[in-house]
């Protein structure tokens, strides 16, 4: 291989390489490896992608659905960087859009583009209603010229209401399946449109996470912050305004991002974070713990959904207080921390109740159309050793299964005396013990099967210790 | 080497003014767009992202919203497959760069995928090619995402230099330079790597 640069190896070799190789095993065993990449090549213009998921074609509906068409193309930009369009132009169709979105798509004035045109204004769509499904804290209501009340959780929202939550509340509120939002603390939103077909969600200040369920064909969703839209694909994700920056991390599907001005347009698909100020973007993958971290942070406590009077007549309110203020999950879902007012289904609900070195409170309770409440008082009690909360004892695992751990070393081993590396795993254990799911977090051995092997030999293992934990242990593999 | 077939897709003649409808913003037209292009497309993002890479559909679908938006630019300059061409090779670069970052393709991928058992003759084959194409593709996720998008163009593909100057907007000869550049590091890094020891392919099977 001295003689030969393995990409001329790529090609045929001439009379002199061919007796160089002949007699030189290294150089042999590169050649046999630059032939075989070589047929990796044939093959990979011969594969064919899987047949497209449901999901993917969805998806792909939606993003039919969701698009606008800019109305007058002039000006070339940095690809997936501006909408092409002046400001004006920009401003007009956020506007338009904005106001009717199937009107959008009709903006020119083409003749034949007119042909598609109605005849008469589409009739303007009924106002759309929001319950409320939680409220923590001091969460204020502001409609019309009325003075601001506290926001009470028999409350319908409409277009026009304007919501402040003071610093550690929170307020939840669905329109429709799978659609609505959660207000953090320090937060006004103004509901500036609710329609069927139209959403436009203005926040002054704080944060917002939004949800978007199944969609009609021509449904919009805008959050407007100070200085930029955040239009919807189809998706769950948060929105923090402040100081002229807009902070958009989205958990599922894509939303655009667009500044006010029409000046520039991004477009974020989960998971990702961006911060947008005044011609500056941010953008960093969020990362699966983070992911996770905003889901539980962010859930809204959403209702069966049939329509708004037939929600709230399956539903009823339930006010939980504690004494000291603990962290709420009703039926495995955190809420925040007490006290919370919410809404759910009639029927029994799995309440839990934890604060750190205090004992975690957990009772059925049933929710009726007359609401109901629960006041609990903690009880201080330093942590236990139990089998839910200690943790998974993978030391003494990874020694007696050790035996088995070597064989899947070794066995590749012979293949590559020289074979060194760590393999990392990560587990999940399940609310039983069992090894419920292995991944390989990261492994820097060269052969992929010793990985392959150690996932298999893990994936059986159950934990007397250790519930509902996440482990990621790393295996060290080198030769004595 | 040209071992790649050209996938360009046939222009819609059956629809003449099927860029023109899109252009006007027609919902449907854009439905029709979608259906004739997506599995060009998605064989196009297969060959660029690898096999079992698990986020085809996300970026297939970051290419029609891509598409969406900027099809009112769309000049009829080029055809509008090169068009679209260009479109899928930039969000593929966009998501090799994201992977770059974020090294998101796990050690486990191998497992997970399924071998093309109906195009192999035995299933030790079949096997035995998911592992060498495995191999291929993470050697070419070495390479920088510019290396390794001229080097798929021209080596898969089968693309021209000259064309492939067209679809990534760069000079033919920053093209040539890069090919030259990316075989020699795909070459070099393959004649180390012991993924591709013990294959079942003969030198008649790479050499035909």
């Amino acid at each position: 291989m001295r003689h030969v640069a393995p990409h001329r190896l790529a090609g045929s070799l001439s009379a002199r390489q061919e007796r160089h190789v002949a007699g030189c095993a290294q150089c042999a065993a590169s050649l046999a490896r630059v032939q075989a990449a070589r047929a990796g090549l044939v093959l990979a213009a011969r594969s064919e992608p899987a047949e497209l998921s449901p999901a993917a074609e969805a998806r792909a509906e939606a993003s039919i659905r969701w698009t606008r068409i800019p109305a007058s193309p002039v000006v070339r930009r940095p690809f997936l960087v501006g909408l092409g369009l002046t400001a004006a132009v920009a401003a007009a169709v956020i506007v338009w859009n904005a106001r009717e979105p199937r009107r959008a798509a009709w903006a020119s004035t083409s003749p034949a583009a007119s042909a598609h045109r109605p005849a008469a204004p589409a009739p303007r769509p009924d106002r759309l209603e929001a319950l409320v499904t939680l409220i923590g804290g001091d969460v204020q209501l502001a409609r019309g010229d009325a003075p601001a009340r506290k926001l009470s959780i028999d409350t319908r929202l409409g277009a026009t209401d304007r919501v402040t939550t003071a610093g550690n509340a929170r307020a939840a509120a669905q329109w429709s399946e799978g659609s609505g939002f959660l207000l953090d603390g320090d937060s006004e939103l103004f509901l500036a449109r609710l329609e069927p077909r139209t959403q436009r969600l203005e926040l002054s200040r704080g944060q917002i996470s939004v949800r978007v369920g199944p969609h009609e064909p021509g449904e919009s969703l805008h959050v407007i912050t100070p200085d930029h839209v955040v239009s919807v694909h189809g998706t769950w994700f948060t929105v923090a305004s402040s100081q002229h920056t807009t902070t958009v991390e989205v958990l599922e599907g894509t939303v655009e991002v667009t500044d006010h001005d029409g000046s520039s347009s991004t477009l974020l698909t989960a998971p990702a974070r961006a911060t947008f100020g005044r011609g500056r973007t941010a953008q960093a993958p969020l990362s699966g713990r983070e992911a996770a971290r905003l889901r539980a942070a962010s859930e809204m406590n959403f209702l069966p959904w049939t329509g708004l009077d037939a929600a709230r007549a399956a539903s009823g309110s339930l006010m939980v207080a504690s004494q000291p203020q603990a962290e709420l999950a009703v039926d495995g879902v955190f809420l925040g921390a007490t006290p919370l007012q919410l809404r759910r289904p009639l029927g029994r609900h799995y309440v839990e109740l934890t604060r750190a070195d205090f004992k975690s409170l957990h009772q059925w309770v049933a929710v009726g159309p007359e609401g109901g409440e629960l006041h609990a008082s903690m009880v201080h009690a330093p942590p236990q050793p139990d089998p839910e909360s200690a943790p998974v004892e993978i030391e003494s695992m990874v020694r007696r299964r050790a035996s088995q751990i070597r064989a899947c070393y070794e066995r590749r081993l012979k293949r590559d005396p020289s074979l060194a590396g760590t393999v990392s795993l990560r587990l999940r254990v399940g609310d039983a013990g069992q090894v419920t799911r292995v991944d390989v977090e990261q492994s820097t051995l060269p052969d992929p099967l010793v990985a392959d092997c150690l996932r298999h030999e893990a994936a059986g293992w159950s934990f007397a210790q250790g519930r509902n934990a996440t482990v990621v242990y790393p295996f060290v593999f080198r030769t004595q | 080497m040209s071992t790649g077939k050209l996938h360009a897709v046939a222009g819609p003649a059956a629809q003449p003014d099927l860029v023109a409808r899109c252009q006007k913003g027609e919902k449907e037209a854009l439905g029709e767009l979608y259906r004739l292009y997506r599995a060009e497309v998605a064989r196009n993002l297969h060959r660029m992202l690898g096999p079992g890479r698990g986020d085809l559909e996300d970026v297939l679908q970051e290419v029609f919203i891509e598409v969406f938006r900027s099809i009112g630019r769309f000049r009829g300059d080029a055809k509008i497959t090169t068009w679209l061409y260009r479109v899928c090779v930039n969000v593929a670069l966009q998501r090799l760069r994201k992977r770059k970052r974020r090294a998101e393709v796990s050690s486990d991928d191998v497992g997970e995928r399924a071998p093309d058992i109906q195009s192999a003759e035995t299933p030790e084959r079949a096997l035995d090619n998911m592992r060498r194409l495995d191999a291929v593709y993470r050697i070419l996720d070495e390479l920088s995402p510019k290396k390794r998008v001229v080097f798929i163009l021209h080596e898969i593909e089968g693309r021209e230099p000259k064309e492939i100057a067209g679809i990534v907007g760069a000079p033919v000869l920053t093209v040539r330079t890069r090919l030259h550049y990316a075989r020699k590091e795909f070459y070099a890094r393959a004649a180390t790597d012991v993924r591709l020891d013990g294959g079942l392919a003969t030198k008649s099977e790479v050499r035909s």
